[in-house]
């Protein structure tokens, strides 16, 4: 350990030589080399280099352009460590701040805003409104960041100052990137305030989207974030600014172009005419499909935000489904979006397509993708009557397989369907039947132990079935021996013969030999109704056989107020929560449609052709290992 | 929403740079636990209620951006695309644990000026390179470095010397591109086209009718199907792609000096082009008013003017089919790959077939022939079927094996463990000189040259690239 320290001392030594040695250096070649060596040993955890602050702000005087950014970096990150060191330093960053180059008075200006330190903080206001106006639009972008960065450290000082005014007329300047610097500026300010608010009107939105062609990329999701404070007055005003507005879904930044998506989002709700909504909507489809060949992780963030702009408008890329069709080797986050968005967008007019594609992915070698994709095909049959048949077909198929996943996935949504759909398909009971072996999953037994005990009078020996699970009965997880004690009363109502015996014997068990009260309860429950009611057995079939309320995928949608604020945070991860930011970070200012006589209301929206398909669950929530497309 | 720190690191989760952009970023060492507790399928981690962890790993690097919660997602993603870009562009790809040693210095100043108030800001390669000099461990890499870059060196650095030569400089550009340097000069005007397209195809597995159809049909040597490609002796029934599509780009290379102003015209045949995206540079209305034009004032050196989709286009040079089932014990498998007769084209290069089996079931593979090439498993669950160099035209090979099964496996309801096959496999390979869309360049013309010599005739032509990347076909 001793070896070390010295050594590392003795780095700091040699350092501290190579810049303060008499030696000639010319063009300082030699202290660049040994500035270089400090700012790559210059990290948080290491702070052997702050013995060398007083060297290093000796060198901040040389002419130099690159030794002071190398000094200047070195004083951001050492400068809270040494305060009184940093402050010596102000006097040379106050002077640079009149340089004749603008590169170092931009520089200086920047260095001096990130330095948290009140002596810096309040020797840069004066100077600050006098830059926001510098003939150089480099150094007014610069200030009017730095402007921001000192309201963040000492709001009320700002707000005093008129500084914020001064920003405010960035907002007319001739350089589109001061422009954007500036309205960038008070977006992060208004955004952390709690008394401001931006709000733009329809000339300066008009003017900031004349521009953003003549911005970089940056700028123009700058300004595109800004553009969510205007509101709209006039319908054909929304209108006017989203067409102009829809060239920049061209551009080659997925970050532009989820931005733009999302200001034109916005504003469809104060557009009055459908037919113009539908036309502007149904541009946002092409560039979806390009951010697919884009690298993995943005392909994932564009997919799930295109599955959230499905939601409203499915028929933007209706006629693309297999854009969306997986490769084997798409990592498993990439696929199960995929999939997600396959089933969104299934309707009569694909599903054979459909079918084909997911009986392919049931056969993978991933096993939680194949999963997901039988849950998929179990969903469809309860999504699109007409194709229920088709499904179970599929379904068969695959427990054809016996591979037990797949048969015990396919078991769970077979469930499902004999739920959406009964007295239709029960002919394929005996098929499931003949694979109670392959089932060692609780969920899958308990659906297959509810089928035995609904359909108790069909199945011929469904006594002999329910024994045989009941056999392990004191083994089995919570759900399943709340499953059996269920359809042991239900087989004992619909064969009284032949349930006599089972009925008892589980009934003890839940009542007398259990430590779960939910277990307990629901045995007692049944004990007293079958003993109080024995002159009536129609009431006790009422209450245990009772109608279920019908399932649907349609249960799952979200409603429309959160569809509408998740729309209006498209690109951030809403979408991949599928919850509004707010809710999911704290500090967040949650979003929402301001009031204009332009403004559509939601419900009648909600009629509207765009809304007509909703399916979303509160289960596709988790993308991460959850339990995706399950009930 | 901002950035709160820069980090990369080795594929070990070792850091190699940070640079902190707030007061105090999570550390690296925070990063590596939260990584080390997520699922693969985490591409944005949650480090705490309002932060989060973007990363992407590249050339063996992991680049790590923390932000703030309310960062729009897609920009810390396509900022690191964009950082990889810039520092591929000053040090040459691929990026390595010494490039980034080595150049420390340097990537903490292109930071310092990619990022300003937390958030993305100049992050063009043309536009960095005049405000951070191209020097420090540059030397060592200047003899690859195109000559074009040398001598944008040489003014650079002369320049950064001192203080006095770039006074005069405006650091923002005025004029309305600022994605130009300002000056450029060149001894050797140039101008290069390059257009590649990746081609996406998934066929499916034949079925049954047309298996029956090749079995009737295949002789002993097994020829590939009609296509445009090619006119076979024995016809045989191939499965239709589901999906197959291109996605190209149009890349530039521009080594000219002053203001040039360029038209490029491309043509696409009768297809559609879907969601074409442009670089900056490109102006809009005129590929409105004429589709395929592309006019413009490129940046100096290398960009990509432009991108786009085709779906439905033609399968490609290559085509490759899987048979199951086959020889007297039924547990044989066949891959076949072949080269179509192309219209243009001599050779594919580095011809690559992957046969994906499960790795869980399947413990080797027995008995394999290959008609050429070499075949070996090369991880758990793929093998890698290779053809090095040049792969002529109308030519084909067949490979032939066996699955073993692993003998742990429980046997199935009828006793027996059911015979392994492979499930997929992919073709990937590169086809120069051909587009499989058919894309192609029209016309380049340098539309007025400010500072350019008149009797420059600075193109030297256009080169296409069709690289076969997920060809999959399954069995």
């Amino acid at each position: 350990m001793s070896d070390a320290k010295f050594f590392a001392k003795g780095k700091a030594a040699e350092l501290r030589l190579e810049l303060t040695s008499d030696k000639k250096d010319k063009n300082y070649t030699r202290r660049k080399t040994a500035l270089k060596r400090i700012v790559a040993n210059m990290t948080m955890n290491n702070n052997e280099m702050i013995q060398l602050f007083p060297d290093v702000l000796d060198c901040i005087k040389l002419d130099s352009l690159e030794i002071k950014k190398m000094c200047f970096l070195y004083l951001i990150n050492y400068c809270r460590l040494k305060p009184d060191l940093a402050n010596k330093a102000l006097p040379v960053l106050l002077d640079d701040l009149r340089d004749r180059s603008p590169l170092i008075r931009a520089l200086s200006l920047r260095t001096v805003s990130c330095i948290p330190l009140p002596a810096f903080n309040e020797a840069l206001v004066d100077p600050l409104s006098r830059l926001l106006r510098d003939p150089d639009p480099y150094v007014r972008k610069t200030a009017a960041f730095g402007v921001a960065k000192l309201w963040a450290s000492d709001a009320s000082m700002v707000e005093k100052s008129g500084l914020i005014e001064g920003v405010n007329q960035l907002l007319v300047d001739s350089n589109p990137t001061v422009v954007s610097a500036g309205l960038a500026a008070l977006t992060d300010i208004t955004d952390k305030s709690e008394g401001m608010k931006l709000a733009i009107g329809y000339q300066d939105a008009s003017k900031l989207v004349q521009i953003l062609g003549d911005c970089n990329e940056w700028s123009q999701t700058y300004i595109l974030s800004a553009l969510m404070a205007y509101t709209p007055q006039d319908p054909a005003e929304a209108l006017l600014m989203a067409e102009r507005l829809s060239p920049r879904l061209q551009h080659s930044n997925a970050s532009v172009v989820l931005g733009t998506i999302r200001v034109i989002l916005y504003l469809t709700h104060y557009i009055s005419d459908d037919s113009a909504i539908q036309g502007l909507v149904k541009r946002f489809g092409p560039p979806l499909v390009t951010l697919l060949s884009k690298p993995h992780e943005i392909q994932y963030v564009a997919l799930r935000n295109c599955f959230l702009i499905l939601q409203q408008y499915p028929q933007i890329l209706q006629n693309d489904i297999k854009v969306f069709f997986c490769k084997y080797n798409d990592p498993i986050y990439i696929k199960v979006t995929k999939l997600e968005i396959i089933f969104l967008l299934a309707s009569e007019d694909n599903i054979k397509e459909i079918l084909r594609e997911l009986r392919e992915y049931a056969s993978e070698i991933d096993v939680q993708f194949v999963r997901k994709a039988v849950r998929a095909i179990g969903k469809l049959a309860i999504k699109i009557d007409t194709a229920a048949r088709d499904c179970i077909d599929t379904l068969l198929d695959l427990v054809a397989t016996r591979v037990s996943y797949i048969v015990q996935e396919a078991t769970v949504v077979i469930k499902n369907i004999f739920r959406k759909y009964p007295n239709k398909y029960e002919s394929i009971i005996s098929v499931l039947c003949k694979n109670l072996d392959s089932l060692d999953e609780p969920e899958a037994k308990a659906a297959m132990v509810w089928i035995i005990g609904q359909y108790a009078d069909r199945i011929e020996n469904s006594d002999e079935l329910l024994d045989e699970f009941l056999f392990t009965f004191k083994e089995e997880t919570i759900e399943v021996q709340l499953a059996l004690l269920t359809a042991t009363v239900k087989l004992f109502i619909q064969r009284p013969a032949k349930g006599q015996e089972l009925v008892l014997q589980v009934l003890k068990w839940s009542t007398e030999e259990t430590d779960n009260p939910d277990l307990r309860d629901r045995g007692y429950m049944y004990w007293r109704l079958l003993s109080s009611s024995s002159g009536n057995a129609d009431i006790t079939r009422q209450v245990v056989m009772s109608e279920k309320p019908a399932i649907s995928v349609e249960s799952d949608k979200l409603d429309v107020r959160t569809i509408e604020e998740l729309s209006l945070n498209i690109g951030s991860l809403s979408a991949i929560y599928l919850k509004p930011v707010s809710q999911i970070f704290k500090g967040t200012k949650a979003r929402h449609l301001e009031q204009s006589p332009a403004l559509r209301r939601s419900d009648s929206n909600f009629e509207s052709p765009g809304f007509y398909q909703n399916y979303t669950a509160a289960n596709y929530f988790s993308t991460t290992g959850g339990d995706l497309l399950s009930d | 929403m901002s950035i709160l720190a820069v980090y990369i690191t080795d594929i070990n989760g070792q850091q190699l740079f940070e640079y902190p952009v707030s007061d105090s970023p999570p550390t690296n060492k925070i990063l590596q636990v939260a990584l080390r507790d997520a699922s693969p399928e985490d591409v944005i981690l949650r480090l705490s209620s309002d932060e989060l962890l973007f990363h992407r790993k590249q050339d063996a690097l992991d680049f790590l951006i923390p932000c703030t919660a309310a960062m729009p997602a897609l920009v810390p993603l396509e900022f690191i695309s964009h950082l990889i870009k810039v520092l591929h562009d000053y040090f040459q790809p691929p990026l390595s644990r010494q490039k980034i040693e080595k150049n420390y210095s340097t990537i903490m100043m292109l930071l310092n000026e990619m990022i300003e108030d937390g958030y993305p800001f100049v992050t063009e390669e043309n536009a960095l390179r005049d405000l951070v000099p191209f020097a420090g461990g540059l030397s060592k890499f200047l003899p690859t470095l195109p000559k074009g870059a040398a001598n944008s060196l040489k003014s650079l650095t002369s320049s950064s010397s001192s203080s006095k030569s770039f006074s005069s400089d405006s650091s923002l550009p005025r004029s309305n591109v600022p994605w130009r340097r300002s000056n450029v000069k060149h001894n050797n005007n140039e101008l290069y086209v390059d257009i590649q397209e990746t081609l996406s195809v998934i066929i499916p597995a034949l079925s049954p009718t047309q298996q029956l159809l090749n079995s009737i049909n295949s002789g002993p040597n097994p020829a590939p199907s009609a296509s445009a490609f090619y006119t076979p002796a024995v016809p045989q029934v191939l499965a239709e792609p589901i999906v197959a599509i291109a996605h190209g780009s149009v890349l530039a290379t521009t080594k000219l000096s002053g203001v040039p102003d360029i038209q490029l015209i491309l043509s696409f045949g009768n297809r559609l082009l879907e969601g074409p995206a442009f670089h900056p540079c490109v102006r809009l209305a005129r590929w409105r008013e004429r589709p395929g034009t592309l006019s413009f004032i490129p940046p100096d050196g290398k960009c990509c003017l432009l991108q786009y989709t085709i779906s439905g286009v033609e399968s490609g040079p290559i085509g490759g089919d899987l048979k199951t089932g086959l020889g007297p014990m039924k547990d044989e498998f066949e891959v076949r790959v072949w080269s179509r007769v192309p219209r243009n084209v001599k050779f594919v290069e580095n011809l690559r077939v992957e046969v994906v089996f499960d790795g869980e079931r399947v413990q080797n593979v027995k008995g394999t022939r290959a008609s050429s090439g070499e075949f070996n498993i090369e991880k758990k669950g793929v093998g890698v079927w290779r053809f090095p160099g040049k792969t002529p035209m109308g030519w084909n090979a067949s490979l032939r094996g066996t699955m073993v099964v692993n003998e742990d496996l429980e046997a199935g309801p009828d006793g027996t463990v059911a015979q392994e096959f492979p499930k997929y496999i992919r073709i990937s390979y590169d086809c120069q000189g051909m587009l499989v869309s058919g894309a192609k360049v029209e016309s380049l013309r340098i539309v007025s040259g400010k500072g350019l010599d008149d009797r420059a005739k600075p193109y030297k032509g256009v080169k296409y690239l069709t690289q076969g990347k997920d060809i999959v076909i399954r069995g």
